[in-house]
């Protein structure tokens, strides 16, 4: 800063527009602040630009395809068209640009001051904003740092957006790649890969444990494993990649088993790489504004940061990375921010993984209950007992309670199985109430859908099954 | 004495079976008596899921058609009738066959044929394959069910006039069916038809589709079904006739003119009604009420002390969940349990397309009641996952007290309601208030997070809607 550059001023700052940073602003500009929002990209983040809603449109109509095709098992013959990704990519642009306008209409609705640029900190109360017309500086009383995550690269994997992709560029595909390699089983493998053998892609997925989804419940994962397996999709686990050739025709990965051995090479159109994401802290200064550098930003549940003023959520704050716990972490922030009281106590933080089936979870699972020293009583029940499962032709899956032993209070819950991931919302409340396996039992559960697994398990764990014995 | 049961329940559709499923886990010895090979009843081997697996394939044969916007087009589908047919029987086959084993391996003794009570304690049956049996009994569960209503002007012997159990027989894809009765069940079969290639009218008496049920819900399906058939509100059939080679209805019109449609089979959907006739009630000294149903108990229990009614006989709704329940609950009581039957709310659900879902107060019994409600509604235009399947004609609404927050009802239209009522339904038994189902955090990008938007509706801080 030099005398006679313009400062503006501004009671509230927020670095990033995705939907811990918009959701932040929005609810800070509702409570009477002055809000500048700073985004260096679209608003919408990753979360709208690149990730969740992109890849669902991927998803939705790699579902549709998949489904229609199989039609033909029920005595309906239909002659599967051509699969012509531009139109898909024509629908997906559609999508976010509608969303992306629907967030800024919002933003400008409540009064929200947007700046398209890269924010760096000066000190603790200034951040620098490069923009495309020059470098202006932003003073503010308070700041929400939402500046999220990028996708992890590989050294020996470097993405070039041509033959080895990242997410993002997978998702901006013209064309789908005849062999498609995905390194990474993880959520986001599981699902562009599932989505890409649909559309017509011999996919492998390339895990480095012995397990695809790692962190979840293997009783859920075996269920998507078996599903992927049915499509075609070869999963290899414990695989290393060493590194990658690029040729004209194609991509050749050097592997070796992750516990040693021989070498093979595998050769793939394109290859996918999904291995996890990193907070976006690089050029931002933080330590100008007081804060240590290091991998991620801690927080308290008020999301404050180290220096009183200055706020973080998302992930830049580490994981579980996901944009509805960035949501509620911006709402937060914006109430402490303007005075409220308000704190970050989730009982439970949903996550969802848009597999075939679909796979969701909330709460403790068996192990980390048991882990944590509960009694518990676990109860599993098979998604083809119920009849909406089989009229709706999506009988595999399964359902998992995880209650207290000696009180019935629900822990946690998961569940593989067609709907999951709007059936998870259920438990998510359940588990914030403090709801018991009888409350949920109690609960009368709609005849005939999904939903009804949940009634079906609180009820095995009372001991009182009705679809399944004892 | 081989004949003598602890408990006998007679119906073994949801309720029944059920009831005799929890009873025999209680410990009681149980007879389950049915005409049916299997336990299933109505739900299973004419109702529910017959109708939802055709449903099911009527949305896929849509969404093979709508795919057509991601950038996938498939060829115009050819229909292979008896196939279609073994895949619905094959369904029904494996869901019944399984409610078989589970009676037996709870040792539920099934006894198929019609059961008759011929004393306060004792019931015959007319055996499926012959004979008759006398059951004595301690208790007795009556789940006897219901039955296609229909009406004077539609009394026409002919294989051409369908009840719902008619339709679901898929016996052939007429090129014009004719519907009457815009309730769930003619517009679920409506949709089933129109989707398999037929030709569809569908004639409601009163103003609107799917009668009682919210209108903001309503309108996104009499949307898509206004596309896709002839609805014809406000109008009634006063005759039904029949020539060699097609049925001819005489319909009075909304504006008082009259038209005669040519069909070439008439789906009557206008009801159901309880089921009580030929069971002996009057040996019980029971007798239904106005309604046609047995009156009963916060337990079930009717006015004779031993013998229960459940499900579809003993009031509305007539839905299977509510049967189920209430079967446990008498179950439950006559293991001497002290149980009551008190749901704060109960689900239905149309599984149209979209489907329609709802639970608790609606806006409609509010008014009536002078309820006073604050209702907030979260449209579909505004959620992403709702736009990414290209489906925004949804509706999310929140019923809540205005002084205390109590979340009192929930409705929801839009692909997937059926599942997402699940959440508003256990709000509305816990006692949650708009603010616990609005800080409970919904995964993204899911539809449910427009539950958790019209509960920030209600308390004035909705993220992705602005405005009233």
């Amino acid at each position: 800063m030099v005398v006679g550059e313009i400062v503006n001023q501004t009671e509230l700052l927020v670095i990033g527009g995705g939907p811990g940073g918009y959701v932040a602003a929005l609810r800070a500009a509702q409570l009477g602040m002055d809000v500048t929002l700073i985004e260096e990209g679209e608003l919408g983040g990753v979360c709208l630009q690149q990730g969740c809603i992109p890849s669902k449109t991927w998803i939705a109509a790699a579902d549709d395809y998949e489904r229609a095709k199989g039609l033909t098992a029920i005595g309906i013959a239909v002659e599967a068209g051509r699969v012509d990704l531009s139109g898909l990519r024509q629908f997906k642009d559609g999508v976010v640009q509608q969303l992306t306008s629907g967030v800024r209409q919002l933003l400008s609705g409540r009064g929200v001051h947007v700046v398209k640029g890269r924010a760096e900190f000066i000190n603790a109360t200034t951040t620098a904003v490069e923009a495309s017309d020059g470098r202006q500086f932003y003073h503010f009383a308070q700041v929400i740092i939402a500046t999220g995550s990028r996708a992890r690269q590989l050294a020996n994997l470097p993405a070039d957006g041509e033959r080895i992709l990242l997410p993002k560029h997978f998702l901006a595909l013209g064309a789908l790649p005849h062999r498609l390699c995905v390194v990474g089983g993880g959520y986001i493998g599981i699902e562009l890969g599932t989505a890409a053998a649909k559309l017509g892609s011999e996919v492998t997925i390339l895990e480095y444990t012995d397990r695809l989804l790692p962190q979840t419940d293997p009783d859920l994962v075996r269920v998507v494993e078996r599903r992927l397996r049915e499509l075609g999709v070869v999963v290899r686990k414990g695989v290393q990649v060493e590194s990658a050739s690029v040729g004209e025709e194609g991509v050749a990965l050097q592997t070796t088993p992750a516990g040693g051995g021989a070498a093979e090479t595998l050769a793939a159109d394109r290859v996918l790489v999904a291995v996890g994401r990193d907070a976006n802290l690089e050029g931002l200064g933080v330590e100008k504004a007081g804060l240590a550098a290091g991998p991620v930003l801690t927080v308290d549940d008020r999301m404050r940061t180290a220096a009183p003023n200055v706020f973080a959520v998302g992930d830049v704050t580490g994981g579980p990375m996901l944009a509805h716990r960035a949501s509620h972490q911006g709402y937060v922030a914006a109430e402490v921010a303007a005075g409220r009281t308000a704190a970050f106590l989730a009982q439970a933080i949903p996550a969802v993984v848009f597999s075939d089936p679909e796979l969701a979870t909330v709460g403790l699972s068996e192990a980390d209950a048991v882990a944590q020293g509960y009694a518990v009583r676990t109860v599993q029940f098979p998604m083809r007992a119920l009849g909406r499962s089989l009229a709706g032709r999506s009988a595999s899956g399964v359902a998992k309670l995880v209650a207290d032993q000696e009180t019935g209070v629900l822990l946690g819950a998961g569940i593989c199985a067609a709907h999951a991931s709007d059936l998870i919302a259920e438990m998510t409340l359940a588990l914030e109430m403090g709801a018991t396996l009888e409350d949920v039992a109690g609960t009368i559960h709609a005849h005939p859908t999904y939903s009804e697994a949940w009634h079906e398990s609180a009820l095995l764990g009372l001991g009182q099954p009705l679809h399944v014995l004892k | 004495m081989p004949n003598e049961t602890d408990l006998l329940v007679l119906g073994g559709g949801p309720g029944g079976y059920a009831a005799a499923f929890a009873a025999a886990d209680l410990g009681l010895s149980v007879t389950l008596v049915d005409a049916g090979e299997n336990p299933g009843g109505v739900c299973l081997y004419r109702g529910c899921i017959p109708s939802k697996t055709l449903l099911h394939v009527a949305s896929v044969l849509r969404e093979s058609q709508e795919i057509a916007s991601f950038g996938v087009r498939f060829s115009a589908p050819e229909i292979d009738l008896d196939a279609l047919k073994a895949q619905k029987e094959a369904v029904v086959q494996r869901l019944t066959g399984g409610l078989g084993q589970l009676a037996r391996q709870r040792k539920v003794r099934y006894v198929q044929g019609r059961g008759r009570f011929s004393g306060r304690s004792t019931l015959t049956v007319d055996l499926a394959d012959g004979g008759a049996q006398e059951i004595a009994f301690g208790h007795a569960i009556i789940a006897t069910g219901s039955l296609p209503r229909t009406l004077p002007a539609l009394a026409l012997e002919s294989r051409r006039v369908w009840d719902s159990t008619a339709a679901l027989e898929l016996r052939e894809v007429p090129r014009r069916l004719l519907v009457v009765g815009g309730g769930y069940i003619g517009a679920e079969l409506a949709t089933v038809y129109a989707a398999l290639g037929s030709e569809v009218t569908v004639v409601e008496v009163t103003q609107g589709l799917l009668p009682g049920v919210d209108e903001d819900l309503v309108r996104p399906l009499a949307q898509r079904m206004g596309k896709e058939m002839r609805v014809l509100l406000g109008t009634r059939v006063e005759h039904l006739g029949e020539s060699a080679s097609e049925l001819t209805a005489d319909l009075l019109l909304q504006d008082g003119s009259h038209e005669s449609l040519m069909c070439d089979a008439v789906l009557v959907s206008v009801g159901r009604a309880p089921q009580t006739a030929g069971i002996g009630l009057e040996v019980l000294q029971l007798a239904p009420d106005a309604q046609g149903f047995l009156p009963v108990d916060a337990q079930r229990r009717t006015a004779a002390a031993n013998i229960y009614a459940i499900g579809d006989v003993a009031g509305q709704p007539m839905l299977a969940h509510k049967a189920s329940h209430e079967g446990r609950i008498a179950a439950e009581a006559i293991a001497g349990r002290k149980v009551a039957y008190e749901p704060a709310a109960i689900p239905a659900v149309v599984f149209t397309d979209p489907e329609i879902a709802w639970a608790g107060l609606t806006e409609r019994e509010a008014k009536q009641r002078a309820t006073k409600v604050q209702v907030a509604r979260f449209p579909w235009a505004a959620s992403g996952r709702a736009t990414t399947l290209g489906r925004q004609d949804g509706l999310t609404k929140i019923l809540t007290d205005p002084d205390s927050g109590l979340v009192l009802g929930v409705g929801i239209t839009g692909p997937g309601a059926g599942e997402l009522i699940a959440e508003g339904v256990l709000a509305i038994e816990m006692g949650a208030v708009a603010e616990d189902v609005a800080r409970s955090i919904h995964p993204h990008p899911t539809l449910s997070e427009t539950v958790m938007e019209a509960a920030e509706a209600t308390i004035g801080r909705a993220t992705h809607f602005y405005g009233r």
